[in-house]
């Protein structure tokens, strides 16, 4: 008997949830999203993990894995020079860029905020470079840094000024790499664009009302309801530049002498060049945590300087 | 070498070792093709138990093409056989097999980069061909310290590809203008170092037509080079080993290259550039035409290159080009080396894949060694006239007269082998330590000694095979 109404319950069960207009849309939801569940179980989820396993082992592509326990976390931290130079470049050149990057987005969102005479054209014109691939864009500038033909140095010789050797000279090349990373800032632009087209005129009269010149109006109104967009901005292109690769790739290979050895570049050269498929892993995942590490600090900073309208 | 110092290299020459230059240019996308020939790999043999062998390669345009059509004739009279060649572009190849192996699809034979070749052969990747070459009555006549051999010689990963040299290429019409005698093709008459600085000097003009002895020669203004080198170890390693000098101590876990005599011998590489103005830096010749152009449009006057550029200069009608040896610093000294190509371990039929493997031997087979790319790898070559013949007088035009002086006498006497044949780690040693440090020493931002002393104390030596 009580194994009847089990039964019983289970089939009046199983039907609920397959009856129901309410419930059979659900499950429709699910088959719909399965594709991308699936893809991202299987292409995502399923190499995470196994590259989680991977970072303690010390597998080689030709060789067997054999378990390692924290040896290649202790190698990189104790012993791994270039694991230490790859940082300072990855960090030195997210410092110089992401600022950089996010000012002139910001203005150059300004400008194109105004009202002015073919206004879609400019937009259309700065938003330009960023349809070009990063190869071939890098490509492109690796001609313009060129220290003898280059346009750059072009420039230079016509204002009088000094050859400069631009990516080939350990000490310009970094420097040479942020003033390129300005050149697919548009998609930062646009959003910055979006976000001052948010701001409520009626602000700025309040503002002007009260006799406050441009200058307040900047301060006062445009940078604290641009906030929330700067925020989301500064997150993207901290992970963005963290994960740098296709200019050491494409431009530098890393050089010369090791200054543009990115992070994202000496990970790539441990797996795929030397095969060293374990330790490439545990590189993966320390720079995991440190992209995390920013992000969870930007965010928990955050409620001292952006201000959301809503209150929040 | 590496990066900007690497685009001097002709982005295709299977002799030099691979997997150095890291100037990629749209790289993999070959992948995508290569999958679809390996899918088919380890399905059911067709009806007559045809076996199917994958041969994977890189080379430049004309060699892909070369080497495809030797598979043809290969499957041609090998009935029984079907290599497929599998053309992988030089950027990235080495990723590739490491991608391939990782997904459990080696191809069954490959042209391969030689330190993962070891790597390769010490994990059992690679068949260990000794008895295959013991039975081959060919391989027995291969050149000495061309097979690549590993756990103390006792086992061989692989014989070498084919056979290149490091020689000087002229433009002689250059050479006669300038009222200067061409670089000696016979090792006796060989030009010590500080000849041939002279001679370099008097062939580079600024472009007021002042050469490089002119007190008022202005080089910023560089309009014609005197020579061309290469930065990577086959432009280096003569020198150095012209100088006494070695990459590695006999038990290769100390650097060398900051000896002394290697210390000599790269400074002075770098003084052609930054002290004699004779040469273009690699930023230079990064955005310079390939120096066949230079050559060819009497922009350069002497190309220190590799043997496989005879495939190149030899179509080029309207130049008159030769060949000579090396300049020397204590003897005259070239490079005698090939890249390796293995066998995987997973092969269905090693006896057919070896049938294949041993096929490039005979320049009678292929013509790849009489089109220029390519010397014989079997000693017999060298010395039966009649076999010589074959290959150096096989086409009509392709090598120049002095040929056998440099082809002959000159690679079978005065060849040294590179480290690529024993040095451990070499991929890393490369990258992490000598690669920077030529990068410092080419850009003019360092001294030899300097950058070389920061090579040793970066390198990670781990011995010799």
């Amino acid at each position: 008997m009580a194994i009847a109404v089990r039964q019983t319950t289970g089939v009046r069960r199983a039907t609920r949830w397959f009856s129901g207009p309410g419930q059979r849309e659900a499950l429709w939801g699910v088959l719909c999203v399965l594709p991308a569940i699936l893809g991202f179980v299987l292409w995502y989820l399923g190499p995470m993990v196994a590259s989680l396993v991977l970072a303690f082992t010390d597998y080689q592509v030709a060789g067997g894995a054999n378990w390692v326990g924290l040896d290649n976390f202790q190698t990189m931290f104790g012993s791994d020079r270039l694991f230490v130079k790859a940082l300072q470049v990855t960090v030195t050149y997210s410092l110089l860029s992401v600022p950089l990057r996010v000012i002139v987005a910001f203005l150059l969102a300004m400008l194109l905020n105004q009202r002015l005479r073919a206004l879609p054209l400019f937009r259309a014109i700065f938003y330009l470079p960023s349809i070009v691939p990063l190869i071939a864009s890098s490509v492109v500038w690796l001609w313009m840094f060129n220290p003898d033909f280059g346009l750059l140095n072009g420039f230079l010789r016509d204002l009088g000024l000094d050859k400069q050797r631009w990516t080939y000279s350990s000490d310009t090349v970094l420097p040479s790499l942020v003033l390129m990373s300005l050149w697919d800032i548009g998609p930062m632009m646009i959003i910055f664009l979006a976000g001052l087209q948010g701001v409520p005129r009626h602000l700025y009269d309040a503002v002007s009302v009260d006799g406050g010149n441009a200058w307040n109006r900047f301060l006062t109104v445009t940078v604290p309801m641009t906030t929330p967009t700067i925020l989301f901005n500064l997150v993207l292109s901290v992970i963005a530049a963290f994960q740098t690769f296709v200019q050491a790739f494409i431009m530098t290979d890393g050089g010369p002498n090791n200054n543009s050895l990115f992070y994202g570049f000496y990970l790539y050269r441990k797996a795929f060049e030397e095969g060293d498929m374990g330790y490439a892993s545990a590189l993966g995942w320390v720079l995991f945590v440190i992209i995390a590490a920013l992000s969870v600090i930007i965010f928990r900073t955050s409620n001292r300087w952006v201000y959301y309208e809503g209150g929040a | 070498m590496t990066s900007h110092g690497s685009s001097q290299r002709n982005p295709s020459d299977a002799l030099i070792e691979h997997g150095l230059s890291r100037r990629r240019l749209l790289g993999t996308t070959a992948a995508a093709a290569g999958a679809a020939l390996l899918t088919s790999r380890g399905l059911p043999v067709a009806a007559q138990d045809k076996v199917e062998l994958v041969f994977t390669y890189w080379g430049s345009p004309q060699e892909q093409e070369a080497v495809a059509q030797m598979c043809e004739s290969f499957n041609e009279q090998h009935p029984n056989i079907e290599v497929r060649p599998q053309y992988v572009p030089n950027d990235g190849y080495t990723e590739k097999m490491t991608t391939m192996l990782a997904g459990g699809t080696p191809p069954d034979i490959a042209y391969m980069d030689a330190e993962q070749a070891f790597d390769w052969a010490l994990q059992g990747k690679t068949l260990d061909l000794t008895p295959f070459v013991q039975a081959d009555p060919e391989s027995a006549t291969l050149l000495p310290n061309t097979n690549y051999t590993y756990d103390n010689g006792t086992k061989t990963l692989s014989t070498s590809l084919a056979i290149g040299i490091m020689l000087t290429y002229f433009n002689k019409k250059m050479f006669d203008e300038a009222g200067l005698a061409y670089p000696p093709s016979k090792v006796a008459d060989a030009w010590q170092w500080n000849d041939f600085v002279e001679v370099a000097k008097r062939l580079t003009k600024d472009r007021s037509g002042r050469d490089a002895t002119d007190p008022a020669f202005d080089p910023d203004d560089i309009d014609v080079y005197g020579v061309n080198y290469q930065t990577w170890w086959g432009g280096y390693m003569p020198f150095v080993f012209s100088n006494g000098g070695d990459f590695a101590s006999p038990d290769g876990m100390e650097l060398w290259l900051n000896k002394p005599e290697a210390v000599e011998a790269l400074q002075n590489i770098a003084d052609l550039t930054y002290k004699h103005h004779v040469a273009p830096t690699p930023s230079q010749s990064s955005s310079m035409p390939a120096t066949d152009i230079l050559l060819r449009t009497g922009k350069l006057a002497m190309d220190l290159n590799g043997m496989w550029k005879v495939l190149d200069y030899s179509q080029y009608k309207d130049l008159d080009w030769s060949v000579g040896v090396l300049p020397y610093l204590k003897e005259p000294t070239t490079l005698r080396w090939g890249i390796p190509i293995i066998i995987s371990a997973t092969v269905s039929d090693p006896a057919a894949a070896y049938e294949f493997y041993r096929w490039r031997y005979s320049p009678e087979r292929i013509d790849l060694y009489k089109r220029g790319l390519w010397m014989p790898i079997q000693g017999e070559y060298y010395t039966d006239p009649a076999k010589i013949d074959t290959w150096i007088n096989g086409i009509e035009g392709v090598f120049p007269p002095e040929s056998k002086d440099v082809f002959i006498d000159y690679a079978l006497n005065n060849a040294k082998q590179p480290p690529i044949y024993s040095v451990m780690n070499l991929g890393q040693i490369q990258n992490e330590a000598v690669g920077p440090a030529l990068q410092a020493l080419f850009a003019g931002e360092k001294t030899a000694q300097e950058a070389m002393d920061e090579a040793a104390a970066n390198a990670v030596m781990q011995g010799r095979y």
